[in-house]
């Protein structure tokens, strides 16, 4: 989903990619992490692989997510220019999620839309007087 | 003395209460910022955060599998 409606869609370089991995599922180790990197293939993704799951520990305890979850997983954050992660985790500009039916539940579009608006780039997908289009001039995005 | 007993056995429990989660946030906070890369080169996480601070930034956590 990412790399059909964000990377092949976004040409910018001005979009950096942190895709970290880990093991959630009993099949998931380092050797899976590694060989899913193709899914996300691209010169603007760095790949990581998070053994203990700390990344999304630290997100699950900041942020209320679906179903009362601890570990933030299946879960896409963006960042706005500007923000530092200094020694805190820095609070998200907005995020998306798989982890049950709410108004952040992932759709691919609205994440593009979200990415292409911070990047100061029209959405030529977004026709004017559309939904899509409505929700995007309200800024009716799931932000942080 | 009895008093004395009670007072230090109460201030280890809060401290112990207090400073254990602390503990375990640090940790993992220390953890997550510590990631490399999957190649084993490059800036760690928090690091190549940083160094893209003029960009959008996008990171997706995801099993695998």
């Amino acid at each position: 989903m990412v790399h059909d409606k964000v990377l092949e869609q976004i040409e910018s370089d001005d979009l950096a990619v942190f895709a970290v991995w880990m093991p959630v599922l009993e099949s998931d180790n380092a050797e899976a992490g590694k060989k899913a990197e193709p899914l996300l293939s691209d010169p603007r993704v760095a790949h990581y692989w998070d053994p203990d799951t700390s990344l999304g520990k630290l997100y699950g305890r900041q942020l209320t997510l679906p179903r009362g979850r601890e570990l933030a997983w299946d879960i896409y954050f963006v960042y706005a220019p500007g923000v530092r992660w200094k020694d805190e985790l820095p609070a998200p500009t907005a995020w998306m999620h798989q982890l049950g039916r709410d108004e952040r539940l992932l759709n691919g579009d609205t994440l593009r839309a979200t990415i292409l608006e911070l990047l100061g780039i029209e959405d030529s997908s977004a026709e004017p007087g559309s939904p899509w289009h409505l929700k995007r001039s309200v800024r009716g995005l799931p932000l942080f | 003395m009895r008093y004395t007993t009670k007072s230090l056995l109460g201030l280890l429990f809060l401290l112990t209460v207090i400073c254990g989660p602390v503990h375990a946030q640090t940790e993992l906070l220390t953890k997550a910022a510590g990631l490399i890369p999957q190649s084993g080169q490059g800036d760690e996480i928090r690091s190549a955060f940083n160094a893209n601070v003029d960009r959008v930034r996008l990171m997706v956590l995801l099993s695998p599998t």
